[in-house]
């Protein structure tokens, strides 16, 4: 399989980084649902925040070079079966997936360093904080990644359902072309 | 000779004070708490290991402060505004706020009223019905007259001191802080200026 993507599909290095995304957006907000339940005398209260904030990062780090990538090796496009409506729906799903790919990690991180500190990542170093923001600029913060993130489940749904049914419903061959 | 006067001006302030006291005696023994020099702080066992301790920024309340009127007669409201709390660490604060702790939103306010007294004009046990989070509970505790007198400025003022230890889950603040962590310590230094 070829490592860059061509007109007729999609290569190696985009599968990669789309499926590693994927399970970082599922896993994190699973892991992000239930570290905000538990209570503070719990053993995972600090470590599953700490694993939160690092796996946050990598997946920034990923959702970086998957842009980066698209730039220096551009899909193959949508699939000429689809009708008009279904591509503007693709399109507007695709911008806010990508989107919220980098607005859910950096207000993450915006909460995390609020006070001016940084923190561990994965124990190998420090992610340092640049800013300090005020206490209201903290709580939006917290609303927007809260919201966002939750919302997204949705757009995901929505992402993942169509595929779904272009493969099965339609016969369009749509899930294939991101499996390896 | 320099005596005579200071006498005459003793025996006319003694007069001056017979004369209010007898002519508002109600008035003289009412007392407002100096917020600015008044403290209600709260402190619990960090996991066993060390105090965790914060307090209360804006508090309010009347006394009655009258010895001389029998232990009955003394008297105290305080009100305290829970959003206030400060624990000098704003995200602890936060969750202090919420509905795991003091739910701010839904009880901006816990009170206490005296109902008694026994002691005299040094300290004795003050009773009391204490509000937490929208409950209510009959409360005794010691506490000691610091000091009272005249201030340099013209007023008059009380100082009590006093210390209570509350079970959260008494009150329905049951969010687990591990064992060490059930109780809280509240202390209270309340210096009132009379009215």
């Amino acid at each position: 399989m070829k490592l860059r993507n061509s007109t007729g599909g999609y290569g190696l290095v985009s599968k990669l980084l789309h499926w590693l995304i994927a399970l970082g957006i599922l896993g994190l907000t699973a892991l992000g649902w239930w570290m905000v339940g538990l209570s503070y005398y719990d053993s995972w209260y600090n470590r599953g925040l700490e694993l939160h904030r690092a796996f946050g990062m990598a997946v920034l780090l990923l959702a970086t070079l998957f842009v980066v990538w698209k730039l220096l090796s551009p899909s193959p496009g949508l699939q000429s079966e689809l009708t008009g409506w279904e591509k503007l729906g693709a399109r507007i799903a695709h911008g806010i997936l990508l989107l919220a790919m980098f607005l859910i990690p950096v207000t993450g991180y915006a909460i995390s360093t609020s006070a001016g500190r940084g923190f561990s990542f994965f124990g190998l170093f420090e992610v340092p904080a640049v800013i300090a923001i005020s206490e209201a600029s903290r709580d939006l913060a917290i609303d927007l990644h809260y919201y966002i993130a939750y919302g997204l489940l949705a757009v995901v749904a929505i992402h993942a359902g169509a595929a779904i049914k272009h493969q099965f419903v339609d016969k369009h061959g749509t899930l294939r072309r991101m499996l390896f | 000779m320099k005596l005579q006067p200071l006498k005459t001006l003793t025996g006319f302030s003694l007069a001056t004070a017979f004369l209010v006291s007898a002519v508002l005696p109600a008035n003289a023994a009412e007392y407002k708490i100096d917020p600015t020099h008044s403290f209600i702080e709260f402190k619990t066992i960090h996991l066993g290991f060390s105090w965790l301790s914060g307090r209360f920024n804006n508090i309010d309340g009347t006394m009655t402060y009258d010895p001389a009127a029998g232990a009955e007669a003394q008297k105290i409201e305080l009100t305290i505004d829970t959003a206030s709390l400060d624990t000098n660490h704003a995200e602890r604060d936060k969750h202090l706020r919420s509905a795991d702790f003091f739910d701010v939103e839904n009880h901006p306010t816990a009170t206490f009223v005296s109902t008694g007294f026994e002691g005299d004009e040094n300290g004795g046990t003050l009773s009391g019905d204490l509000t937490l989070l929208g409950v209510t509970k009959p409360i005794s505790f010691e506490i000691t007259k610091i000091g009272e007198g005249e201030d340099p400025w013209g007023g008059y003022r009380a100082g009590f001191e006093g210390s209570y230890t509350l079970t959260r889950k008494d009150f329905g603040m049951s969010y687990n802080l591990g064992p060490a962590a059930e109780d809280v310590v509240i202390d209270l230094m309340i210096e009132a200026i009379k009215q």
